[in-house]
């Protein structure tokens, strides 16, 4: 082949080459027009129908909510996924009036949704800097002096509880409490225009030493007055507030993890308010303290009845009573345990067996992140495995699973707020 | 505290990596090879550091952020952190060297390439697909910052001094002045070269978005860095050598983001670099290189604000690496072997004392013909076996290269790669919500890629098309998911699959406006970075990577040193969660460039740039949380002698 030859075959080969990466670059931008937006994910309200009785599932991860129809015999129904887009780091919610109040911490921010269709109803800025936690409604607004719907809400990283007036869509308070406030659980006042307020102060602290960066935890009592303006908007005062130590009195701050409050449960009938803990979480493979411990309050004068060392670093609590007795489900490190109350013994001893694991979160190690019980139905929010576990709530048997979007963190029942 | 450790191999080897690609700078742009009539070779992209400048571009991101195949988040503006990536990678799979050597540390495994100023640089070379073979890191691609040669003796002898240097001042939006000079003596026996440079950030900037005033507090610095440069290269001697001795210093804020400021957090670094070459050429055919280098940085972070209690760290990271490199050339073949040792010890406040000793053999073997009119094949393999973390992690790669004629060139690429997990990965300890993990295995990376290259107007080059397809696959993928505890840690538990198409042209249009030339720019490509892992994210694409990006520009150029540009790029949506149920929208942001060339006797060159980034203030954001501030401008001086 001659260099002539050669140069005619490399023009007419360099013609084929340009026309074919024009075609290419033409198809490309033909059939990627879609792929500069982003797809259609929804999250604009729910796609299915309401049902009738339903879970509230909110994804920390996907940032997401989601519902999950339940049958008649407790049995999972269709997941309407992903119908509400939430923001960063969803991980309270909480049902008030006919809204959904949701805490989205990596936005510093309070949504309201219409629970009938589950769209945005109105954003809250809690202000920069908050990483608000945890969310509580404050006492039926019917019964306070100011026809609004309220909720409490606390703050991790400004040491503060903030007062949200959701039908005016305002921040009407923010007062001081402990350390890192995690939980929030609010009780009727000596009067309707009085609501009590109790937060669960964990103590985190950076420079403490590694492993045990929580203590000496605590709760904070804040007595609030609520008032109308005269306008109709609330006006919430502090009456008083003050500090209920949780460690015991030999608790050593420089050596031992503090209790680490995580969790509120109110006991009215039994008169108890049930702090739960993790104390120091057990690391990966089991190893390290497993110091989970349930503080039995008194509802009312919030002094320390009882100490029941339960295990498993439980992060969450939910109760369940039947006619006799009430059991305490913790969701914890290594699976979900059971503390049982009998209505003549108190609360069980935790040697006995009814303490014990109740359900292993098996050899995956799943963080159990939050659980309800409906009936006899026990619903458990696996946060690493993404999925809802159905189990008994007597036998622990496993009866169904479903699997779930990102990151499962809060789950909420229909009928509870 | 240990003491610098020295390792020095005795290896022979190819030239050595900083020296991949051919030599001398040109006036062309991107994928050109250091020669007008050259190709880079394929998978590799060249960016002469002159036409960077031309632009107004002051750092290596600046520089490089046109390139197909790379695309940099942003936290702010232009001072703030960039993070890179290759082709749908993260930032800790590339590997960024400066003259072959990593700067990529053990530490943290990122690299902030809006830290690295252009002065003193010639090119940069960028390699997609994994580099492992040839560099040892790099599982997704590399980064490797040329310096710029001081002028060899032949050039100074012409002139009237042996002195030659350069001086650069810039001031942009947001307060920013940065600064630079430096001088060169070349000798009959010996170049020496002092530079040193710096840079002040006002600590806090205003700026508007969402029809609302805002501040960003905390968010600038001050910056220095001295360097001296010794060596006897450009003598033609059997013996060279060269050393080098960098010393960087800065005090930098950390804003955090707007919805979690951090107005008090500062982050303190010294870096020391010392690297030392040598080699020997017997023949024509046969070479020998010795290197090594030390490093040393220190960093300190510190937030004594930190709502949940202060904060601080301290690191201490020191590296000692050498090499020994020959290559023997005979007839078509090339062939060459490099023996390698690193050994990196950390001293931190929390880590404590870690270590990490690397060795490794790395063969190579090139066959290459050429044809009458031009063309020719060249076949290139490289592997690589390395020893470290107690584990044996083989990698290869190799390349095809086949141009039928010299305007027509076709590559086929195969390689694997890895990245070592970082040592805060391994050993991050026991904190609330965080916790290393020891066991992890590296991830792994393999990749093929297909690529296309015209050129026509030979010599000159008047247009160049890039086509390239490729898939990547990576295995062993470090993810950060919580434990049973609660806690975060590491775990080789993600897979994913990036595939993409890269289209890139470039044609000087042939009409003349007086003496201007003018050049036109295109790039489009198309990435698919999906999440193969098990589970609920299975087939989404992979958080940040945009599905789709294209750009392109325009210049106009005069012989004198003269220039206009302006450059566009449009940024597909971006997830910011790994299901994907919320993106970044896309945006399109106009940059735009003037360069003056002053005639002022007495100097070589004298310039006044100006540099306009975001040009129609498109309220955009690269990174959640941290939006562009908004239109930047910086003007400046550039003087060369």
């Amino acid at each position: 082949m001659t260099g002539t030859t050669c140069r005619r075959a490399g023009a007419r080969l360099t013609g084929v080459a340009i026309s074919l990466t024009i075609l290419i670059a033409l198809t490309g931008v033909q059939s990627s027009c879609d792929l500069f937006t982003a797809p259609d994910n929804g999250g604009g309200g729910r796609s299915l129908p309401e049902s009738t009785r339903e879970i509230l599932v909110l994804h920390s991860l996907a940032e997401t909510l989601s519902t999950i129809a339940i049958e008649q015999d407790g049995a999972l129904g269709t997941v309407d996924a992903d119908v509400l887009l939430t923001g960063a780091v969803p991980n309270d919610l909480v049902r008030i009036g006919p809204l959904l109040a949701l805490v989205v911490s990596g936005e510093n921010a309070l949504l309201t949704v219409n629970e009938d269709t589950l769209r945005l109803s109105r954003t809250i800025d809690l202000g920069t800097g908050r990483n608000p936690m945890r969310i509580a409604a404050l006492v039926d607004a019917t019964d306070l002096p100011v026809a609004r719907w309220l909720v409490a809400v606390t703050n991790l990283l400004t040491d503060t509880v903030s007062i949200v007036d959701i039908d005016g869509g305002t921040v009407v308070a923010e007062f001081p409490v402990g350390p890192s406030p995690q939980a929030v659980r609010a009780l009727p006042g000596a009067d309707q225009s009085q609501i009590r307020l109790v937060v669960s102060n964990t103590n985190f602290r950076a420079d403490r030493p590694a492993g045990i960066p929580y203590g000496p935890g605590s709760l904070t009592e804040l007595v609030l007055e609520v008032a109308s303006d005269g306008a109709g908007s609330p006006v919430v005062g502090l009456g008083s507030s003050r500090t209920i130590e949780l460690e015991e009195p030999n608790y050593d701050d420089a050596t031992e993890a503090g209790i680490n409050p995580g969790d509120l449960v109110a006991l009215p009938s039994a008169g108890e308010l049930l702090v739960v803990g993790s104390g120091v979480n057990l690391l990966p493979g089991g190893a390290g303290a497993d110091d989970g411990t349930v503080l039995v309050l008194h509802i009312d004068t919030l002094d320390i009845l009882d100490r029941v060392s339960i295990g498993g670093s439980p992060a969450r609590g939910v109760l369940r009573t039947d006619a006799t007795d009430t059991a305490l489900y913790t969701a914890g490190v290594d699976g979900i345990r059971r503390l049982v109350r009998y209505d003549t013994a108190g609360w069980d001893s935790p040697t006995s067996t009814d303490a014990a694991l109740f359900v292993s979160a098996g050899a995956m190690g799943s963080l159990f992140a939050d659980c309800l019980v409906v009936g006899e139905r026990l619903y458990a929010a696996d946060f690493a495995g993404d999925r809802l576990r159905v189990l008994h709530a007597d036998t622990a048997e496993l009866l169904e699973t479903t699997p779930l979007s990102d990151g499962p963190i809060a789950l909420l029942r229909d009928d509870e707020s | 505290m240990i003491g610098f450790t020295v390792l020095c191999g005795v290896f022979l080897v190819a030239t050595p990596p900083g020296r991949s690609v051919a030599q001398e700078p040109t006036e062309t742009v991107v994928i050109t090879a250091t020669a007008p009539e050259e190709m880079a070779p394929p998978g590799t992209t060249v960016i002469p550091v002159e036409e960077a400048r031309r632009t107004g571009a002051r750092t290596i991101a600046e520089a490089i952020a046109a390139v197909p195949g790379i695309a940099l988040q942003f936290s702010g503006s232009s001072y703030e952190p960039v993070l890179l990536r290759v082709r749908g990678s993260t930032s800790e799979q590339v590997l960024v060297l400066r003259d072959g050597r990593p700067i990529t540390d053990s530490y943290s495994g990122i690299v902030d390439l809006a830290r690295i100023p252009l002065d003193r640089v010639e090119r940069i070379e960028i390699t997609r697909g994994p580099v492992n073979a040839l560099y040892g890191g790099g599982a997704a691609g590399m980064i490797n910052i040329i310096t710029a040669v001081p002028p060899g003796p032949d050039s100074v002898a012409s002139s009237a001094t042996p002195w030659s240097g350069h001086g650069r001042y810039s001031y942009g939006s947001f307060g920013e002045h940065r600064a630079a000079a430096g001088a060169t003596f070349t000798g009959s026996a010996l170049t020496l070269g002092l530079a040193a440079g710096g840079i002040l950030a006002a600590n806090s900037y205003d700026y508007d978005r969402a029809g609302a005033s805002r501040t960003r507090e905390n968010a600038g610095g001050r910056e220095a860095d001295l360097s001296l440069s010794a060596d006897n290269h450009h003598r033609g001697a059997l013996l060279e050598g060269d050393a080098a001795l960098t010393l960087e210093g800065s005090r930098r804020g950390a804003p955090g983001s707007i919805e979690f400021p951090t107005t008090s957090a500062v982050v303190d670094d010294q870096r020391l670099a010392l690297t030392l070459g040598a080699g020997i050429r017997p023949g024509p055919a046969t070479s020998l290189r010795a290197e090594g280098d030390l490093q040393r940085l220190r960093r300190r972070f510190d937030d004594p604000e930190y709502p949940l209690g202060a904060l601080e760290s301290e690191t201490d990271l020191r590296t000692a690496g050498g090499e020994l490199a020959g290559t023997v050339e005979g007839g078509l073949l090339e062939a060459g072997v490099t023996l390698s040792g690193r050994y990196s010890v950390i001293d931190d406040l929390e880590l404590g004392q870690v270590d990490r000793l690397t060795v490794a053999v790395a063969p190579r073997a090139a066959v290459e013909t050429t044809t009458a009119v031009g063309g020719g094949w060249r076949l290139e393999g490289a592997g690589r076996i390395e020893y470290t973390d107690q584990r044996v992690v083989p990698s290869v790669r190799a390349t095809l290269s086949w141009a039928p004629v010299e305007t027509l060139r076709f590559g086929l690429i195969g390689a694997t790669g890895y990245r070592l997990p970082t040592f805060l990965e391994l050993f991050q300890p026991v904190g609330a919500f965080v916790v290393g993990n020891p066991n992890l295995d590296p991830e792994r990376s393999a990749s093929i890629e297909a690529e296309a290259m015209v050129t026509l107007g030979a010599p000159d080059r008047h247009a160049e098309i890039r086509a390239a397809a490729y898939l990547v696959g990576y295995e062993d993928l470090i993810q950060w998911l919580a434990g049973p505890d609660g806690r975060w840690s590491p775990r080789n538990t993600g897979t994913a699959r990036v595939r993409g198409l890269e289209i890139e042209s470039r044609f000087e249009i042939p009409i003349r406006l007086g003496q201007w030339k003018p050049r036109i720019d295109g790039r489009f490509e198309l990435v698919q970075a999906t999440d193969t892992t098990d589970g609920v994210t299975d087939g989404k694409q992979l958080p940040y990577r945009p599905r789709a990006a294209a750009g392109g520009g325009l210049v106009l150029a005069h012989p004198f040193g003269h220039s206009l540009g302006f450059d566009m790029e449009y940024l597909g949506a971006r997830p910011v969660n790994a299901q994907n149920t919320d993106w970044l929208a896309p945006y399109l942001s106009i940059d735009a460039s003037a360069r003056a060339r002053l005639p002022v006797g007495g100097v070589e060159e004298w310039y006044l740039f100006l540099r306009v980034t975001n040009l129609v203030d498109e309220p955009y954001v690269s990174t959640r949380y941290y939006p562009n501030p908004g239109r930047e401008i910086v003007a400046g001086t550039e003087v060369r002698w």
